[in-house]
């Protein structure tokens, strides 16, 4: 069995070493952000099931008003996010026995900003199923049939000139696998701008969508 | 005197079926506006888009004469459908959530809490009330920020004959202070007992708008029997005051052209040698009214 797996001791890799820690570790905890982007369905779903949506409405604020107040706390949730992926990273970081000053720590920081752009637009994606769906269960298992099974089957069958800037890949891309340079293998070390963009521009339409589906309904 | 609201043409398509119909409605400051008709007449659909949660098909409306603005929602009290809170917070702090959404700079919620009876139970989870409790916590809800203008849904729906008497005293006490209230209803007695206006709805479309005053006048009834009917149908038929003659179980059902009087019909029978075996004044209700609104237009 060791055979087939190149000799490599761990211990002796920067994973946890600034700078390498700020994209190692937002590249695993991106993988949380699903548990999160639950919180934004429930959150939205209940407020149909409730009928505290249109309660909110009757008393007096516009529906642009109520899409807004959600998106605030999808804002809270990628904020807090980051600001816990920072204060771990700071600590990883430092308990590493390495000596390390600002040259080390700071250069792969652009991470940390891709981390809450990740984070921002799929909860506002998480958002927008709910809206579109306003039940709990179907929306959580849309989110997790398209983010696993509809968007990898649609990546084969395209070049990967389309499928990169799929809204899930485009969101993954920002911060693609990055431990196969432990391997030997090279790797991006600097965050895309294009797909930054690009997820971006997603998190704006998503946006636009979940207004045209909240102002044309009748709640 | 200011205008509350004004509907023009209001219409509301669901698919194939008109849920309501060019409705205009005209609401003036102070009045207790009722807008009666049956289950699926377009009461709840007239007044979910008057609250903004409804999409018109055509058709506008306007709140103090000011258009549909969203924020103007905040001057207006509404109770629509079934109380809607948060259920995880208990009663006072869903209304703070609310007084926060009106931008209430002092929202007196105890004022609202003991008026409207729900002092005992405002510290529990709005999850464990019972249906009369959150009827109340609603109307509580409705009365935070001084409204202008209360628009209630069934206001009495689910509650028991105490609530339901509460409630009544509760809206004319409101009324009695100036503010307008409307209400949907199908309780006839209910909107005769609390209302100074009515609009009657059927199947979408407004079939009176008014005072309930004009809608009883002349709508009293007088119930005739004789032992001879077929000679009291002949006279009667030749009595210029008569508006309507309905046979019924062995009487005739007679209703008066306005200003006529019973008492013209009766002493007319009797010159005319009719030998009456009964005669009875009923006052006029709006049940009868509505009934008879609703056969007038039967299509």
């Amino acid at each position: 069995m060791a055979n087939d797996v190149p000799n490599i001791d761990l211990a002796l890799k920067p994973i946890l070493q600034f700078p390498d820690v700020w994209q190692n570790l937002t590249y695993i905890a991106g993988y949380f952000k699903i548990i999160l982007a639950l919180i934004v369905i429930t959150s939205v779903s209940n407020e149909f099931s409730y009928g505290t949506a249109r309660q909110n409405i009757i008393d007096g604020i516009s529906r642009r008003e109520w899409l807004f107040s959600k998106i605030g706390l999808a804002k809270v949730l990628a904020l807090y996010s980051t600001l816990l992926v920072i204060v771990i990273g700071f600590i990883l970081g430092y308990s590493q026995g390495v000596q390390v000053d600002t040259a080390t720590i700071f250069p792969r920081m652009d991470y940390v900003l891709a981390y809450f752009i990740e984070l921002i637009v799929y909860f506002i994606y998480a958002l927008f199923l709910a809206l579109l769906l306003k039940r709990t269960g179907l929306s959580i298992i849309l989110l997790l049939v398209y983010d696993f099974i509809l968007e990898p089957i649609l990546s084969w069958s395209v070049p990967d000139s389309i499928s990169n800037f799929l809204p899930m890949s485009t969101i993954d891309n920002l911060n693609t696998f990055p431990f196969s340079k432990y391997l030997g293998n090279p790797i991006e070390a600097i965050v895309s701008l294009e797909q930054l963009v690009w997820a971006v521009g997603y998190g704006i339409a998503f946006i636009v969508f979940s207004y045209l589906i909240l102002k044309s309904k009748d709640l | 005197m200011q205008k509350i609201l004004t509907t023009e043409n209001l219409s509301k398509n669901y698919g194939i079926l008109k849920a309501l119909d060019k409705l205009s409605l005209n609401v003036t400051k102070g009045d207790v506006f009722g807008i009666l008709g049956p289950n699926g007449s377009g009461k709840t659909t007239t007044l979910g888009i008057l609250l903004g949660v409804t999409n018109a098909t055509s058709g506008s409306y306007s709140w103090f004469e000011k258009g549909k603005n969203d924020h103007l929602r905040k001057k207006i009290g509404a109770l629509l459908d079934k109380p809607n809170f948060y259920p995880h917070l208990n009663g006072f702090q869903n209304l703070a959530l609310i007084a926060d959404i009106k931008d209430l700079k002092s929202p007196k919620i105890h004022e609202k809490i003991e008026i409207s009876g729900v002092s005992k139970f405002v510290n529990r989870k709005f999850g464990t009330y019972s249906t009369g409790m959150k009827q109340r916590l609603a109307l509580a809800a409705t009365l935070l920020g001084e409204p202008e203008v209360l628009v209630l849904d069934e206001p009495t729906n689910g509650l028991d004959p105490e609530g339901i008497a509460d409630v009544r005293e509760l809206i004319l006490k409101i009324a009695n202070q100036g503010i307008t209230v409307i209400m949907s209803s199908h309780l006839l007695d209910e909107v005769q007992k609390v209302c100074t206006h009515v609009a009657v709805l059927k199947s979408g479309k407004k079939l009176y708008e008014g005072q309930v005053q004009s809608l009883l006048a002349g709508s009293d009834g007088i119930e005739i029997a004789s032992d001879n009917m077929a000679q009291l149908e002949k006279v009667l038929s030749g009595f210029i005051g008569i508006e309507q003659i309905e046979k019924k179980q062995g009487t005739f059902k007679v209703r008066l052209k306005d200003g006529f009087k019973a008492s013209e019909l009766s002493s007319f029978l009797i010159t005319n040698g009719i030998d009456i075996t009964h005669f009875s004044h009923q006052k006029g209700s709006l049940e009868q009214e509505f009934l008879h609104l609703l056969s007038e237009n039967r299509a």
